[in-house]
């Protein structure tokens, strides 16, 4: 009761206030979509090329018999870049379900350790509700090198695993290159040795200076927080599907609370 | 059996976010506690990714016919000796930091350099002009390049004009954008409908 007492008379900051507004208001567009979904109400989600082309993949790996190499990131969980992970794990989810189909699994590569039990675990579990459980196996996931900035996090430095996906990029016989996630500079040299040996490439991040790199070497490019709508596109899950409805209508709201503003300040001056 | 991890997540991310937005003498040392015991973790996921790089590269090694044997031979013995390095001298140390001022920095560099190169092949294929979008790319970038050569200091105004509306505007957007993501990845998880952890 005391805890509850002293909970009650804590204060809140500015900031923290405006950030708790947002996470409140979309609270409010993501239970009214994930409630009309589970009642069958139908969402026209915008074409997204990308993802479109991922799901034109598979064809072409069973084909060949040839895997597609995934890169989940040099970021894993538990920092301020798990949403770009969980964005990563969606296409992860979504291939391998593919792949046990097609019996060409993805190749995955990551650097970040806590990003690799996750994603065994979500092969693993794939595997199994496909009913082949046997097919599984667990050095389909590679840690290829983490970073050793990764525990100070001041600076990104995975260029060791650069390197490691580079050699995989050039010497082994893939489908296509799919790169989601959390990069740094070293996206330009996995994705230009992926384009340089002409292979198909899908990829995106959230991170505003690497998105040139990003429309550069990528056949179909993901462009910031296209990346988070991998689970509605690809998986079609209720949840993702309401959360990116409630993105859109955040987004909306802040478009236009943002054109009042520049309007206000254009016609009365600074307020 | 789903009920307890889903449970589980929902308690800290609520309890880490309550952290965040009060300050509270009850909540602050458990948010902190938390905060710790994601480091722990990370050390364990350490050990379980240097088994998974230990795994790969000795079936390399074993299936001799493979190209990368000798590779991976090389990716062995150095991750061992800078594992029992570590583990004999601690962090930090004199042949810690020898390793990495000697080895790791250099190869860095010198990987690094070869940016340059890769940045201008992709250039020539970002900037050929193969549509309408191509070729405002290859003016702005034209624009912001002669800008800042001091032959054509006249369009050094056009440069500052590119690099702070239109680029600017668009990399706000962008940061929105991902914000709004984040939090709509975040909410999934906390209201327990998104669980990458359970079945």
């Amino acid at each position: 009761m005391e805890a509850l007492k002293s909970l009650f008379s804590s204060t809140i900051g500015w900031d923290q206030a405006q950030a708790l507004s947002v996470l409140l208001g979309f609270l409010v567009p993501f239970f009214f979509a994930y409630w009309a979904i589970k009642r069958g109400a139908q969402f026209t989600l915008r074409p997204i090329a990308a993802y479109a082309a991922l799901k034109g993949l598979f064809a072409r790996s069973a084909e060949a018999g040839q895997p597609v190499h995934l890169s989940l990131g040099t970021t894993g969980v538990g920092d301020q870049f798990t949403a770009d992970t969980t964005a990563a794990l969606n296409v992860l989810e979504y291939l391998t379900e593919r792949g046990a189909m097609s019996a060409a699994p993805p190749v995955v590569t990551l650097a970040h350790p806590t990003a690799l039990p996750i994603a065994q675990d979500i092969m693993r579990r794939v595997y199994r509700q496909m009913g082949v459980p046997e097919d599984y196996e667990s050095t389909r996931a590679r840690l290829v090198a983490p970073d050793p900035n990764n525990f100070s996090a001041k600076r990104s430095d995975a260029f060791a695993y650069a390197v490691g996906v580079m050699r995989l990029l050039t010497r082994q016989k893939l489908a296509a290159n799919v790169m989601v996630g959390r990069f740094g500079d070293e996206f330009l040299l996995m994705g230009e040795a992926g384009a340089q040996r002409e292979l198909i490439q899908v990829g995106g991040t959230s991170a505003p200076e690497v998105l040139p790199f990003v429309h550069a070497t990528m056949t179909h490019p993901l462009i910031g927080e296209e990346i988070y709508a991998g689970g509605a596109y690809l998986l079609a899950k209720p949840a993702h599907l309401s959360s990116l409805f409630a993105q859109d209508v955040m987004r909306w709201v802040l478009v236009v609370i943002l054109v009042i503003l520049v309007l206000a300040r254009t016609l009365m001056g600074p307020i | 059996m789903r009920l307890i991890p889903t449970a589980i997540a929902i308690a800290v991310g609520l309890v880490t976010l309550l952290d965040y937005f009060y300050a509270n003498p009850i909540l602050d040392p458990i948010g902190d506690a938390f905060k710790q015991w994601t480091i722990i973790l990370t050390a364990f996921a350490l050990i379980l990714g240097l088994i998974n790089l230990l795994r790969v590269h000795f079936a390399r090694i074993v299936r001799r016919h493979e190209a990368s044997a000798g590779y991976s031979i090389v990716v062995v013995v150095t991750a061992m000796l800078v594992f029992l390095v570590g583990m004999w001298f601690m962090l930090p140390s004199a042949p810690m930091t020898w390793i990495f001022d000697n080895v790791y920095t250099p190869l860095q560099g010198a990987f690094f350099a070869l940016v340059a190169f890769f940045l201008a092949t992709a250039a020539y294929r970002a900037l050929r002009a193969r549509n309408f979008e191509t070729l405002l790319m290859l003016f702005a970038a034209l624009v912001v390049l002669l800008g800042q050569t001091p032959l054509l200091g006249v369009l050094a105004d056009a440069r500052d004009w590119v690099l702070n509306v239109p680029s600017a505007a668009g990399v706000r957007g962008i940061l929105i954008g991902v914000a709004l993501g984040t939090i709509a990845t975040a909410l999934r998880f906390l209201v327990g409908m998104d669980r990458p952890y359970s079945e």
